[in-house]
Parts: C-alpha cells; sequence; structure tokens
C-alpha cells in the first residue's frame, strides 16, 4: 500500500511536471508560439464546442487530425503528443462508454447468453462509443495543445482580456503556481516517513499516517495561503490584481482566426 | 549645521501572545532613525519576524503602540496603511510566499503595478530592479524553477521596485552562498548610500557588522542596544541572549582582559579590521622590544 501511494505521488508529480509545468515546448519557434494567447483560447474553445456538438465520427476524426497537424507545425514531437493525450482521460473514456454496445438498441453484432439472460453487443452502441472516445481525445488534444503552447502566464492574461473575472484568474494563478509546490511538499513528507520505518506497516496504519499527512499538508497550505496574502498586502495590493497590458494582435493571428472559423463552418455545413 | 534625525518607527511597550499562548513579544520598546543601518539580533524564536510583521501594520500588537513618523499605525485605516507601504518594503524570509505570481517579471511589477503607476514607469522599474539584482535572464522563469539563492534576489527585486525610502528584511541571507550573500550585503549597502533606511532582523552575528551601525539585541524583549562594537564587547549581553558573540570580538576581548590590548582601543569587528589591529599590536611589541 505504501509503495502504491509512494508510485503513485511520484507519478502525478511527474504528469505535473510534464504536461501542466512543462514548458519546454512554450519557447519554440512553432506556428501555436507565436499566436496571441485570446486567439488560440478562442480557437480551442470554437473546436471543442464543434467537437461537442457533433454527432458525426468524420468531424471528431477531422479534429483529431487538426490538432495532430497542429502540434507537428508547432515543433512537439507526435508520437509524446499522441502518449500524452490518449493515455489515461481518453483511455478511461473508454472504459466509461464501454457499457453503450450493450445498452443501444440496434443491428445485433454479437449476442450471448450469461446465465439465461440475452447480451447483446449492438453496431449502433459500437458506434456511439467510438464517436465519444474520439470526441473525448480531440478536446484532450485541443486542451493540451494549448496548454503545450502557451506560457500559463500569456494564458491567464489572455483570460483576462476576455473578460473572464479577475479573481477566477487569481486563484487559477495561485493553483498554478503552488501545486508543484505542495506535491513537492507532499513527497518529502512521504520519503520522510518511510525514511523512518524500521519494519513493515501495516494497511490501516499507513492509512492513518497518510490522512495526518494530508492533514499537515492542508494546515500548511492554509498558513502559506496567509503568508501569501500579506505579501501581496505588503507590495500595495487591495483586492483587486491588476495586469500589464502587452498583448498585440498581429496578421498570423488574424489568418488564423480566419482559418478555424472557417474550418468549424465547413465542418458544421458537411 | 546640525541634521535633525527623524524617527521612522518608535514602538512602545509592545507586546504580542500567539493565538495559541506562546508569547512572542514583552515591554519592547525601540526607535528606528531614519538613513540609518540598525541590525535586530536575537536567537531563533525571539519575535524577529513578528516585530517586523507589528511595524509594517500586519499584526496588532496585543498591548503597546506602534507609531510611523510619529502618527499611530492602526490597522483599520486602511488607507494609512497603504500610504505607509508604498513607504516600508518588507523582505519576508520565505522567499517561496512572497514570490506569488507565474513568473518573475510578474512578481518584480507587482508592486509598482498595483501603485497606480502608468504602464511606462511601471516597466522602467521592473527592469531597473531585475538588472540591479542581475537576474534579467529570470525574467520569464516561474519561481518553482528557481534556486534558492536566485528566489531571494528575486524578492528582493519585487520590493525595491516600489522604491520604498524603509527597508525591513527579515533574515535577507540565510541560506545563501557566499557569493550571493556579498552581492546582497553590497546592495544594502549602497541602498543605505541612496539614503534609504535599512532594518535587518537575523540571528547570524557574522553579517551584523557589514550590515548595520546599531544593534538592538531581542530575546522576547528589548535586552540590549548600542553600536556594533557596544554590544559585541558585551559578551554578557551575548550569552543572555543565547547568542554566541563573534569570534573576532571574543577572542580580542579575551586580550583587552589580559592587558594586551588597551582598553581605550576599539575591538576590530571585520577581518580587515582585524588584521589591521593585529599588525600595529605586532608593531608595538617590537618598538617595545627595540627600547629593551
Amino acid at each position: 500500500m505504501r509503495k502504491m501511494i509512494e508510485a503513485s505521488t511520484k507519478e502525478i508529480l511527474k504528469v505535473f511536471r510534464d504536461t501542466v509545468l512543462c514548458e519546454k515546448y512554450t519557447d519554440l519557434k512553432g506556428v501555436l508560439q507565436k499566436l496571441d494567447p485570446r486567439v488560440k483560447l478562442i480557437a480551442t474553445v470554437a473546436l471543442i464546442l464543434t467537437a461537442v456538438m457533433s454527432k458525426k465520427i468524420e468531424v471528431q476524426l477531422t479534429i483529431l487530425m487538426l490538432t495532430f497537424l497542429l502540434a507537428l507545425i508547432s515543433k512537439i514531437s507526435l508520437r509524446f503528443f499522441i502518449a500524452r493525450t490518449f493515455l489515461f482521460i481518453p483511455l478511461f473514456a473508454v472504459v466509461i462508454a464501454s457499457p453503450l454496445p450493450f445498452i443501444i438498441e440496434g443491428e445485433t453484432l454479437l449476442s450471448f447468453r450469461v446465465n439465461d439472460v440475452l447480451i447483446t453487443v449492438s453496431e449502433e452502441g459500437l458506434w456511439e462509443m467510438l464517436i465519444f472516445v474520439l470526441r473525448v481525445w480531440a478536446c484532450v488534444s485541443l486542451s493540451i495543445l494549448l496548454v503545450l503552447t502557451t506560457r500559463w502566464s500569456k494564458l491567464l492574461h489572455g483570460l483576462s482580456k476576455l473578460y473572464i473575472p479577475r479573481l477566477f484568474i487569481a486563484i487559477l494563478n495561485m493553483t498554478y503556481r503552488y501545486i508543484y509546490f505542495f506535491t513537492d511538499v507532499l513527497y518529502k513528507m512521504l520519503v520522510a516517513r518511510e525514511s523512518r520505518l524500521t519494519g513493515p506497516v501495516g494497511f490501516l496504519k499507513t492509512l492513518k499516517g497518510g490522512s495526518s499527512a494530508l492533514g499537515s499538508l492542508f494546515i500548511r497550505a492554509y498558513e502559506r495561503g496567509e503568508r501569501i496574502y500579506l505579501a501581496m498586502k505588503s507590495r500595495g495590493y487591495c483586492g483587486e490584481i491588476k495586469t500589464i497590458d502587452d498583448l498585440e494582435i498581429r496578421k498570423l493571428d488574424i489568418v488564423f482566426l480566419v482559418f478555424i472559423g472557417a474550418f468549424t463552418a465547413v465542418i458544421f455545413i458537411i | 549645521m546640525i541634521e535633525v534625525q527623524h524617527t521612522v518607527f518608535e514602538l512602545e511597550d509592545i507586546a504580542y501572545t500567539y493565538p495559541d499562548g506562546t508569547l512572542a513579544l514583552k515591554d519592547v520598546s525601540l526607535k528606528i532613525y531614519e538613513k540609518e543601518k540598525v541590525a535586530i539580533l536575537g536567537p531563533n524564536g525571539a519575535g524577529k519576524s513578528t516585530l517586523l510583521m507589528i511595524m509594517d501594520g500586519f499584526i496588532k500588537p496585543s498591548e503597546g503602540v506602534v507609531r510611523f513618523y510619529g502618527r499611530e499605525v492602526n490597522l483599520d485605516d486602511e488607507k494609512f496603511l497603504y500610504d505607509m507601504r508604498r513607504k516600508v518594503g518588507l523582505v519576508f524570509q520565505d522567499s517561496d510566499a512572497a514570490l506569488f505570481s507565474s513568473t518573475i517579471w510578474e512578481d518584480v511589477i507587482f508592486g509598482p503595478l498595483h501603485m497606480g503607476l502608468p504602464k511606462e514607469e511601471v516597466i522602467k522599474r521592473g527592469e531597473a530592479a531585475l538588472q540591479i539584482l542581475g537576474i534579467e535572464h529570470l525574467r520569464d522563469k516561474p519561481p518553482f524553477r528557481l534556486s534558492e539563492g536566485e528566489k531571494r534576489k528575486a524578492v528582493i527585486a519585487s520590493v525595491l521596485s516600489i522604491d520604498p525610502e524603509i527597508l525591513l528584511l527579515d533574515e535577507p541571507l540565510i541560506n545563501l552562498d557566499a557569493a550571493t550573500q556579498t552581492m546582497i550585503v553590497n546592495l544594502l549597502n549602497s541602498m543605505h548610500k541612496e539614503g534609504k533606511t535599512v532594518v535587518t532582523a537575523t540571528h547570524d552575528i557574522n553579517i551584523v557588522p557589514l550590515i548595520a551601525d546599531r544593534i538592538i539585541v531581542l530575546n522576547k524583549t528589548v535586552i540590549g542596544e548600542g553600536s556594533v562594537e557596544e554590544v559585541f564587547s558585551n559578551i554578557e549581553l551575548m550569552r543572555k541572549a543565547n547568542l554566541h558573540p563573534p569570534v573576532i570580538a571574543e577572542l580580542f576581548v579575551k586580550l583587552r582582559k589580559r592587558g594586551i590590548l588597551e582598553n581605550s582601543s576599539r575591538i576590530p569587528l571585520t577581518v580587515n579590521e582585524t588584521v589591521d589591529c593585529i599588525l600595529k599590536l605586532l608593531g608595538k611589541i617590537l618598538v617595545k622590544k627595540m627600547k629593551n
């Protein structure tokens, strides 16, 4: 149990470092990296809405192919991108959608009996499952592409220019800033505990130890929150987060927006 | 012409107890004057950080009064506190709490931005602060990617961009390598030469002679104060404060007791002063031997 918790924590930390907190792709000279964050946000939302509203498999596949193409022209390794986007969330979607072939009525592809109960797998159900998984994969790909090609600070700046409430952005900012810090603290707490274990520990004791560690982490987070607030106040914060306006819309941004607009329009027509 | 020294901070009978009942400070009375370099010296748990927070209007003392340029610091008077914080820059000991933005640049311009300065002035101050600390290359980096020394420089830069008249520093050199310490000490001294008041809370006696002309010894209450030489020569005071006197000072106090160093001679506080003092002593011994 202990090893599972430690391994899980390490893996979560690694995922954060590799995806959410990794800014190694944001500095590359790719196409998406050059775009204004507002343009990328609008394009991402437009494509996600298109994927969500469409029930056609061709639409999901087209959007997915578009994300792969955009990843390529943004100098992101396709192998890394596909592995990062498909593993976990879309796989989880497969599990979530797995009952669909059994519950949606349609042309029977397969049927069998289990304890006198007839179970059928329908073609329509399979297509629905596939469409669902592809839709999830497309949406996840679009989100991850946005995060990989945009500095977090620029992303938040873009959101603030799109009239997203500043308080929400301030909370997102703090979450981003300190999530790495606190996962690191949690990891060190687990390692410190591990270093003082001299024999096997039962499951209940491990659970108790884990819950007290989480409680301690919560208290640390609360106290740090207080110190952060004081640090902000000491530098003039009085309830409203202000930002400096340094974003510029250029020709490439307009071209990209027009392309995405045309793309989504064509998809809807078809 | 006599220069009038204004009192920046005046603390009168300050006491503070933490919510859990732990006594932090008791009967603390002190003054901080304009344009001076002061060290608040004390061991761990002496209440140094709490004292700085009380001075900057973040903690309301259980007893006593804090005055800033003669005016009582009232935690309910937000306008007064904002005006005070334009003049007072507090450098927190906890770098991770003080760097709360997603990049160093955003942290450095946070202060001038929230002072309502125009965009050009904000950018100018931000760039100047980064340049002073030599951290322009860290501008776009998130704080969690920085080393402790880099974070500390970033924290100082984020306070310098406000251009405060008074700097309150809580253990500014802790956990830093020698080169970074030297750099920050030189920076603080240059800030002082420009007319800023520099107040440093620390337990590190070795850096005190480098960054202060006056010491206030604190161990939940003020147990002594004076010039650096006066305090460091007072071995009993240092022991009372649970502090080990600087090796150099302790050595020369013992030499003085043995009559090797004259009572009127100044106790050296730095290595350079020690070398000068030893050379003078050797010179005197040689002259004495030649006469004999």
